[in-house]
Order: C-alpha cells, then structure tokens, then sequence
C-alpha cells in the first residue's frame, strides 16, 4: 500500500487523561467545564458522547499534568451520577494533519495503531487533523507506525523527525498561553448538515476492521467530519462514534458488515456538525465551557464534542442549524458561516 | 485576484486549513507550510506572492524565517504579515514586538486575528 502524504506531525506529551461515564443525564458536561474553567484550568483535548436512549455520557479530557489532580478533584465533585476514571498522568496527544476528513487517513492511522499493538485512550477530530490519545510508553511505537502509512514533507524518518522537534518543548509550552478577549474570537464556522451519526463498542483487536471499512469507504471519497473514541476502562474494547454522509447509508452499511460483522453499530439521523475553526482551543481556558453553556442556555444538548488541537467540533441533532448558530453567536465572535451538505 | 499566490506558514493545522479556506473563497491560490523550515523550503520552490507567517513556530520560528528572507535579495520583495501572538496578549512570553520590527516584516496582525482584518491587511498589498 502506497504511503498517504501529510503536512505534519504535532505532539503533545506529559498530559493528564480525565473520564467519566456518567448516567444520570444530569448535565455533568457542563458542571466540569464550569469547574474547569473557574479554576483557570486550560484544556489540551475534549470529547464527549451522549446518548440520548440511555442517557448515559462519556466525556474525556486531557489537562497538562501539573493541572491533573486539581481537575480530578472537580470531576469527583462535579454534578451527575458519574463514574470517574482513574487520574492517568504522562499521556500524549499525537496529531496529524491535514486529514481533510478524508477517510484514508483516520483508516490507516487505525490500520497502523492495530498492527503496531498500541493501545489507545482515544481518537478524536478536528477540522484538520486527528489526534490519537497514548500512554509515554505507547510514544514511540506510535510515531515509528506513522511512517509506515504516511510521509511527510520535511522529515522521512521517525528520527528526522525526533531530532526536529526533541528539545523543542519549551517552545510548545510558550505556544500554549492565555488570550483573554472579552468575546472569543472564532475564525470561522462551517456546518455540515445531512449525516448519519454512528455509535459503537468494539474490542480493541477489532480496530484495525474499522480502519479496513473506513479505508474501503474511502474510494467512495467520502468524507468523515466527525470521529471520537474512548477506550473502556480495562482497556479491552473502544467505544467509537462517528459522522458519515446518510446519503451513502447503505455502502457505508455494507462496509462496516463485510469487515465487523455480528457488531452493532446505533444509527441516528439526520444530524449536523458545526466546526468552530480556531477559537485556540488549548491555548486559553473556558472555551469549552463557553461552548457548553451557550447550547445549554439554547436548550441544545450535544450528541457529541470534539475538542481538539485549537477548534472545537459539536454534532447536532437534525438538520436544522439555525438555533445552534444563534446560541455560538451568543459567546463567540463569528465573522463567517459556511454550510456544507452532504 | 485569482492569479495571486498566498503562502500560509503556520504550526497550527486548524490555522492554516481556516486561513487556506478564507482566503480560497476570495478566489486566491494557497500553499501551506507547517514550520518555519517548511515554509521556507516552500519558498524556495515556488516564490509566493505575499507570506502570512505566524511568529511562534518549531524549529525555525517566524521572526528568524521573515528575517532571513528579508536578507536574501531573491525574496526580499516578498509582502510577509506576521501572525504576532505576542506582547500584551500573551504577557509570559519571551518574544516581543521589538523582534518583530527588526524582521523588516511588512505587516504584523495580533492573534487572535479577525478573518476580515486578515483579508483586508492581504488585500491591501494587491489593491
């Protein structure tokens, strides 16, 4: 299989990973973020899934360590009937970009994950790139598999690429600082609208099907707005939720039974997903709580949250985007819309 | 407008996929570059009509880059607006605007930078 050329490679290490699973549906989101954000504590990474049946919630975060414990205390406290998972420092958040939500590069970043054992905390989307979650022992093996299904432009090895950006942390760290506008600028927002929103739990061993399907997928040139995951707190299985276009319900059907069948995926549709390019998520605190609180005073309830790398993704029940833009407007200064439909 | 060349140099992949997708839409052609050696080598391959560089970058930062351009007699006269998030906004970093003035930069726009201010400071250079 030939390579796929990308831009980069980003990472972020000596992270803490917080979840929970909570089942009340008692807005625990939004207490922790509230927490959080009172705190003055930054966020590297954010997803959440919900299910609206069950009304039980995943949600998952990574703060820098130094934050982890004083962000594990507000999750303890935070509203909800939650399980809170354990406090998991060292993790590291690799980023490659640009993924242009093309199907080929989240399936051979599963395909290079499966092949080379690793066993990640998570996966999640932005706008650009997809950021898998790994423990600093899982560091390596991770960036050796991303050149064995990508390459890049200016470095060809794992080592070019260590001696590039090693000792290049602090420079990170200063990156990472506070804007404090009154209303948080946004570059723009894009939606896209007309999508299947896709749920499920799969073993681990089984991650490399999902990347084989979403690789099939892909000679349809299908996109894929929308991927987060968790692993289970044993680390045996992940549970997995996702966006495609409904319009190809039944070849993305089909491919997801030749490669894991017996497994059910929950379908729910029509949704949308908005994309808030570059409010510098990570870079300052509150702008998940922002978001949160905007939708909750709009009576939206997120099916799901992509915090990552420096845009926030939200997906949306139905079609209709007009009270979901109208509640953004509210906390986030936003020059420009654009709507896409599948 | 359509022939104009933009090269955005910017470590941030959501930065550069949103500023390739503003400046797409006013019917400008883009090229993209990570780090500051990317972009660099970028230039060297095809010459850009105007640069937009952010400051803050691995491995080569935007001030060295814009600095080194503005020495080199072939790329000199390239427009180059330097993304700054630097100064008042971001009061713990060791980069200043005094650095910045001594790239003989042509533009420097603060983050978090207004997507019109952007265009507009781009469309000053073509105008």
């Amino acid at each position: 299989m030939s390579k796929v050329r990308l831009g980069g490679i980003k990472a972020f290490e000596k992270r803490a990973y917080l979840t929970s699973l909570c089942r009340s549906g008692e807005d625990a989101l939004g207490d922790i973020c509230s927490r959080l954000a009172s705190d003055r504590i930054n966020l590297s990474l954010l997803t959440h899934i919900a299910d609206k049946g069950t009304r039980e919630s995943i949600t998952a975060a990574c703060t820098e360590n130094v934050d982890g414990f004083s962000s594990y205390v507000h999750w303890k406290a935070s509203r909800g009937e939650c399980d809170v998972g354990r406090l998991l420092t060292d993790v590291s958040i690799i980023s490659v970009f640009p993924h242009d939500q093309k199907l080929n590069v989240t399936g051979l970043l599963m395909d290079s994950v499966a092949g080379h054992g690793i066993r990640p905390y998570g996966f999640a989307s932005s706008p650009s790139a997809i950021a898998i979650l790994v423990s600093s022992s899982d560091f390596e093996a991770t960036i050796y598999g991303l050149f064995d299904v990508f390459e890049f432009p200016t470095y060809s090895s794992p080592l070019d690429w260590h001696a590039a950006y090693r000792g290049q942390e602090d420079l990170l760290k200063e990156i990472i600082c506070s804007y404090q506008e009154e209303m948080i600028k946004v570059y723009n927002v894009t939606h896209h609208t007309d999508l299947d929103f896709l749920n499920t739990s799969l073993p681990l061993n089984r991650l490399g099907d999902l990347g084989a399907a979403l690789l099939e997928l892909d000679a349809l040139s299908l996109r894929i707005p929308f991927l987060v995951s968790k692993s289970s707190p044993d680390g045996q299985s992940m549970y997995f939720a996702f966006c495609l276009a409904a319009a190809y319900r039944d070849q993305v059907k089909d491919a997801l039974d030749r490669n894991l069948r017996g497994f059910d995926f929950h379908w729910h549709g029509p949704v949308s997903v908005f994309f808030l390019h570059g409010p510098h998520f990570g870079d300052r605190y509150g702008i998940a709580n922002a978001l949160v609180t905007s939708l909750r005073h709009a009576g939206i309830a997120p099916l799901a949250l992509s915090c990552a790398v420096s845009s926030v993704s939200v997906v949306i029940e139905g079609n209709d985007t007009n009270q979901t833009i109208a509640a953004l407007k509210k906390s986030f200064q936003i020059p420009a819309i654009k709507r896409y439909t599948h | 407008m359509g022939s104009k060349y933009i090269l955005i140099v910017d470590d941030d992949p959501d930065m550069v996929e949103t500023v390739g997708m503003m400046l797409e839409s006013k019917g400008y052609e883009v090229g993209k570059a990570y780090d500051g050696v990317e972009g660099e080598e970028s230039v060297n391959k095809r010459r850009p009509d105007l640069l937009v560089l952010d400051v803050m970058m691995p491995r080569k930062n935007g001030y060295v880059l814009c600095a080194e351009l503005k020495k080199n007699k072939k790329t000199r006269e390239i427009p180059v607006i330097l993304l700054t998030a630097v100064g008042e906004a971001v009061p713990t970093t060791s980069y200043s605007h005094a650095d910045g003035m001594a790239t003989e930069a042509d533009d420097y726009i603060p983050k978090p930078v207004e997507a019109e201010v952007l265009v507009e400071a781009i469309e000053r250079f073509f105008s």
